[in-house]
């Protein structure tokens, strides 16, 4: 791997503004919500309004009869062009209509055609089916034992090695348990001085992208053309042709800008449906869903998270044991690789010898959950770093000394076995203690009004293994445009990816035209999520350039250049073609090393390309005569090794803390019965300038990934995680309460404070 | 039924017939292609359908067409001038002060309904303004800053 | 969600609007549509005739009278809180009227729709509650007043007799030595109030309470005078202990709760709430500081 030195002065390193940036303030940048097709139909779902059952009878006479609809389809219909119409990246087990069963409330059932989406919409209310109603199980911890059993069989898609011995499994919600074991846990627990027990409780939310999922498929010549707001192009072209049973490049797909993602959008979401229904009916179909309707489609995995520790006098974790139980909801979709990837993160940076942790992917009769930035890390967080703190207090200790004592340092194993590198935990953990003046004096308040200031450090490993290729074409005139798959969803990946192919070719960012995913012309990238983009893609890119260079050298001295002198490209070919002609095209093809986790043990020695670490501080102050909290002071840092564009990455700093936030204070998916009852932004509050914190800092922490593209690596989530325990740790500090459960209400805040005020009464 | 309807879209009169129940979002869009207003969460609460009507910020996806019969309508595109940006979108630029650009039209015009009427708010006035205009990339603060920018930038060209 | 289709109608006056509403089918009256529409783009509203009081210019407007203000229903709540006159005739309704929605939905909002609308988390009809404010109605039987305590008839129901039409609203000016606050309690400053509080307060010249209301929002489909509160407090010196007591019984008044905010803890916020707008309006009104 090539070592990369620190900032060079030039593009990379440099506060570049967006290069879309003039597009965005004038309303002209171009999103899937926006395309209309000549001939288009749009499309109105018609949805389950029970939670399990088995479908008896779908009747859609009334619908197909209202002036203006073009066609009603059933899953049954979409038989006529895809006989399994299942799809999922790890489980083929999500239909694009319900067939035979439904799973949730909400879960597409039928879905109506017409050029007049409220005509359409006016039909679809029309329809009317019937169902054998099914128990049903909504409770992560519950369905590991329950009879009510989402899936008849398991059906993990083939493609995955680790996922085979789960193909034709029955009577079980359990879709995946990932486990590790190293050490003795048992024996760490009988010879502790202490031993802490806790659970904690993560809640659903959704991610709420202003710009609703979106897609449309239209036929293209015997091929098919989709159009959608999708973070993972190139997944969703070999999807759907393996549902169609075509070569992949038969299917098309372009994604322009993305109204947000936060990992919504990703695999596969409305595509197989407008691509099934767009070759039934020879016309291009538009699916734009409402903000409602997002709540049925993906979401965040609530969780379950038993997390017991055993502790020397001195504050030293000599043992963790996790057990985790993670609320998929009706279908896996990315779920089982949240379960894994996150899971053997779930003890914390901590350096502890005995670890066991089973984590545990829960089918239930919720919405589907997915990924959500983050990727299960929050959830993980909320547990271990209000434990962390739970120990320190009991003990005696200070929060920060106690993460002192623990944290992973360079060069120690991980819980997996993997050796730690260019993990800036310790530099994490001290610019926040610094920022919150930790060692000074604290005024905790008086009256009715109380203070508190809380902390929290955590990491994610980025996910492994993922393929990453570039192309970088060179004009006659010696412009260059970067071809790459990763889409742009905010955080500035078109910018941050010219700045790396201008420092490598001598160019100025902004003269580089990077072309958006159009799986005709762009390759190969696994997806634009998880935080990878920067490092993977960075490194594709950076390899693209390198080759276009090479080139560009060699075609030089072939000209009767000397090696290593100056050259302006358009003479090459000027010269090699007699006039303004030709190209150098340069590939760069990227995938880290890895090495798979052992089935039984889970350990690797080598888990992750890079780790991102994120640390939060917060002040805070609870009104104790109604429990309601104000954040003062929101501090966020982390490690994302050198920062392309220190400008964007601040706003990706704040932006995703701001996010989990939100989780934390306000958002919660409440349900009656399996009903969601407040999917729409006037009840599922998401913070809006008057909420958000009078103070947040963003800093960067002096580190370098060694391995990454100019010593860069992801940014993306790690301010999401510290946020919740964060918050959680100030309330104790300020008022004696502790939470688990997530959101953190002024009423819950109330109800410990009455309960802990007749509890010492009792006293 | 269909109501006609006459009124002025970024500065140029349209006289044409509408669908009773339509809204003004929709007929901004797909009318006349005015794809800068986007509808978020189309029940009035997120603000990406911000237009203004007689300068005044309205929700474009809760306002039926009717109802600004006869009004003045303001949308992303029509501020600045021969392609020049206006103070409040280069502000912005300057700022940073987006990230997906989704909310930016609607943040962009309910900034510039706040200048004119204010030109120099302060940090409570600027939160109760755009209280009605979600962000879900950002976390506000660049946004905060293109407004003071902005408030500069009108005060130094008067 | 698109709005379904209806027939559209806008009347030039009065006297037609009410014509209209008494004869056709399932119709409503839109004033500024901002909680109608996402209403009808939800479902939970479907009228086949929708007639828009917005061409009627008599009832946009803001006057003096001599018992205090005049204000037409279809004046909306930015006139409300731009306006000079209700800040000096009436402070408790510009204090609240800034809490409603955000800006955007102020722009179009009415005092008259959001009262007839009747939210539980509404500010407006809460500070029509406390301040007795009368109702003008017009319907095919003629013109009557209804005050504001006989208005609501159930959830998001007012008592309107159909073809009725609210035209305007009077309110009387605040004395002179009184004082008023509107507080509210919610996850969010832009949201509808879990909780609300109004409080009006008059005081003699020995210091001595001669006038008190207190009205709750949040806590029932409409907003409820504490005037049990109301009468302990008369004749009584302004006090902390006076608004305790006060705050007490808020805090036993009997109320409705969801599960999302039961109802024990509306009651203890309805006692904070009265107890800290009490001591709020007593400032106001010239009072010592009693917090």
């Amino acid at each position: 791997m090539k070592h990369h030195d620190i900032m060079p002065a030039g593009q990379v390193g440099r506060s570049v503004p967006r290069l879309e940036g003039r597009q965005k303030v004038t309303g002209r940048a171009a999103y899937t919500h926006n395309l209309v097709l000549p001939g288009m139909l749009h499309a109105k779902v018609f949805r389950s309004t029970i939670p399990h059952g088995r479908i008896l009878s779908i009747d859609t006479s009334a619908a197909a009869a209202v002036e203006g609809v073009h066609r009603v389809v059933t899953g049954e219909d979409l038989r006529a062009i895809v006989a399994e119409p299942y799809f999922g990246p790890a489980f083929h087990d999500q239909p694009a209509l319900a067939l035979d069963k439904v799973r949730h409330i909400g879960e597409p059932v039928a879905v109506v055609l017409a050029e007049d989406p409220y005509i359409a919409a006016e039909a679809a209310r029309l329809i009317v089916a019937t169902y054998e109603e099914l128990d049903a199980v909504f409770d992560e911890v519950e369905a590991m034992t329950s009879s009510a059993i989402v899936h008849d069989v398991l059906k993990p898609a083939g493609t995955f090695p680790d996922l085979k011995h789960l193909v034709g499994k029955r009577d079980t919600n359990i879709a995946l348990d990932y486990q590790l074991r190293r050490g003795d846990v048992d024996a760490a627990f009988a010879s502790a001085d202490h031993v802490y027990e806790h659970e904690f409780k993560s809640q659903q939310v959704m991610h709420t992208p202003l710009e609703p999922m979106v897609s449309l498929a239209a036929p293209d010549g015997d091929g098919l053309l989709i159009h959608t707001a999708s973070q993972s192009p190139s997944f969703v072209r070999i999807e759907i042709a393996r549902l169609l049973g075509w070569p992949e490049n038969r299917v098309r797909v372009k994604v322009p800008y993305l109204g947000g993602g936060f990992g919504a959008k990703l695999y596969i979401k409305l595509e197989a449906l407008v691509a099934i229904l767009a070759l039934m009916v020879k016309r291009p179909v538009k699916l734009s869903l409402t903000m409602e309707e997002q709540f049925f489609t993906i979401t965040k995995h609530a969780c379950t998270f038993r997390i017991k520790s055993a502790v020397s006098s001195e504050g030293r974790v000599t043992g963790r044991r996790c057990e985790v139980y993670w609320n998929g909801g009706a279908y896996a979709d990315i779920g089982p690789r949240v379960t894994q990837k996150s899971g053997f993160t779930a003890p914390g940076p901590y350096d502890i010898e005995n670890v066991s942790i089973d984590s545990y992917a829960l089918y239930t009769n919720r919405p589907p959950a997915g990924a959500l930035r983050g990727f299960g890390i929050p959830q993980l967080v909320w547990a271990y770093e209000s434990h962390s703190d739970m120990i320190a207090r009991d003990l005696g200790l200070d929060p920060v000394e106690f993460r002192r004592k623990n944290i992973l340092r360079e060069g120690r194993p991980h819980a997996t076995g993997t050796l730690m590198h260019d993990a800036e935990i310790e530099g994490v953990l001290e610019k926040i203690a610094e920022r919150m003046n930790w060692s000074a004096p604290f005024d905790r308040g008086e009256g009715h009004i109380k203070r508190g200031r809380g902390i929290a450090i955590a990491f994610k490993a980025s996910i492994s293994p993922t393929t990453s290729v570039a192309i970088v074409t060179i004009a006659a005139d010696g412009c260059a445009s970067l071809a790459i798959s990763t889409v742009d969803m905010g955080q500035a990946s078109d910018t941050a990816m010219a700045q790396i192919l201008a420092e490598v070719l001598g160019l100025a960012t902004e003269d580089i035209k990077v072309i958006h995913p159009d799986t005709d012309v762009t390759p190969y990238d696994m997806a634009t999520l998880g935080s990878r983009s920067t490092f993977h893609m960075g490194h594709a890119v950076r390899l693209a350039g390198e080759h276009a260079r090479r080139q560009l050298d060699e075609l030089a001295v072939s000209l009767g250049y000397a090696p290593g002198a100056a050259y302006a490209p358009r003479d090459l070919f000027k010269k090699k073609y007699g006039m303004q002609a030709g190209n150098i095209v340069g590939v760069g093809s990227y995938i880290p090393d890895y090495t798979s986790p052992a089935p039984k043990t889970g350990l690797s020695d080598n888990i992750t390309p890079f780790w991102m670490i994120g640390g939060t501080g917060v002040e805070i102050e609870i009104d104790t005569q109604t429990g309601a909290i104000k954040v003062l002071k929101l501090i966020n840092a982390a490690d994302l090794g050198l920062p392309l564009n220190p400008k964007i990455v601040e706003t990706q700093l704040s932006g995703a803390a701001l996010m989990q936030y939100g989780f934390t204070l306000f958002e919660n998916m409440l349900f009656d019965e399996g009903q969601l009852t407040n999917g729409s932004l006037a009840d599922y509050k998401i913070p809006g300038l008057n909420d958000i914190p009078p103070v947040i800092e963003n800093h960067i922490v002096d580190a370098r990934q060694t391995t990454g593209p100019f010593g860069a690596k992801g940014v993306g989530e790690s301010a999401t995680f510290g946020v919740s325990p964060a918050i959680a740790n100030a309330i104790h500090d300020a008022v004696g309460v502790r939470l688990t459960e997530l959101p953190l209400t002024p009423e819950s805040i109330f109800n410990a404070l009455r309960a802990a005020k007749s509890q010492a009464g009792k006293a | 039924m269909t109501i006609p309807v006459s009124l002025v879209i970024n500065g140029k009169t349209q006289a044409f017939d509408v669908g009773a129940h339509h809204v003004v979002a929709d007929v901004l869009r797909e009318r006349f292609g005015l794809t800068g207003c986007k509808v978020g969460c189309d029940q009035g609460v997120c603000g990406a359908c911000t237009v203004l009507v007689d300068g005044a910020p309205v929700t474009g996806c809760a306002t039926f067409m009717f109802a600004v019969d006869g009004r003045e309508v303001t949308t992303i595109e029509g501020l600045g001038l021969d392609g020049a940006l206006s103070p409040v979108q280069q502000a912005f630029l300057a700022a940073g002060a987006f990230q997906c650009g989704f909310c930016t039209a609607g943040m962009i015009l309910s900034v510039t309904a706040l200048l004119l009427r204010d030109r120099d708010p302060d940090e409570a006035t600027i939160r109760q303004w755009l209280a009605g205009n979600i962000c879900r990339c950002t976390g506000y603060n660049a946004i905060v800053e293109a407004v003071r920018r902005a408030a500069r930038q009108v005060a130094e060209a008067s | 969600m698109k709005a379904p289709p209806f027939h559209y109608h806008a009347p030039d006056d009065l006297a037609s609007a009410v014509a209209l509403l008494a004869t056709l089918e399932n119709a409503r009256v839109l004033a500024g549509g901002q909680s109608l529409m996402p209403m009808m783009n939800l479902r939970l509203a479907g009228p086949d005739h929708l007639i828009d009081l917005g061409r009627i210019a008599d009832l946009r407007r803001i006057e003096e009278t001599p018992q205090g203000l005049r204000i037409g229903a279809m004046t909306t709540q930015r006139a409300l809180e731009k306006s000079d006159l209700v800040r000096r005739l009436c402070p408790l309704l510009a204090e609240a009227v800034a809490l409603v929605g955000h800006q955007q939905t102020r722009n179009r909002g009415t005092l008259g729709g959001s009262l007839c609308h009747l939210d539980p988390g509404a500010e407006l009809p809460v500070v029509a509650a406390a301040l007795d404010a009368v109702l003008h109605v017009a319907g095919p039987a003629g013109a009557r007043r209804i005050a504001f305590r006989d208005f609501p008839l159930d959830y998001l129901t007012p008592s309107l007799a159909p073809g009725e039409v609210l035209t305007h609203v009077d309110i009387a000016r605040a004395p002179a030595n009184s004082g008023a606050a509107f507080l509210e309690f919610n996850r969010r400053p832009a949201d509808f109030a879990i909780v609300s509080a109004a409080a009006t307060l008059t005081l003699g010249v020995d210091g001595r309470i001669t006038q008190a209301a207190i009205a709750l929002g949040g806590v029932s489909h409409a907003p409820v005078r504490l005037a049990q509160a109301e009468a302990g407090l008369i004749g009584a010196r302004a006090s902390v202990s006076a608004w305790e007591s006060a705050a007490h019984l808020a805090a036993q008044s009997p109320c409705d709760g969801d599960e999302l905010y039961p109802a024990d803890y509306r009651q203890e916020l309805s006692g904070v709430l009265v107890r800290r707008a009490l001591a709020i309006a007593c400032q106001r009104a010239g009072g010592a500081a009693h917090v």
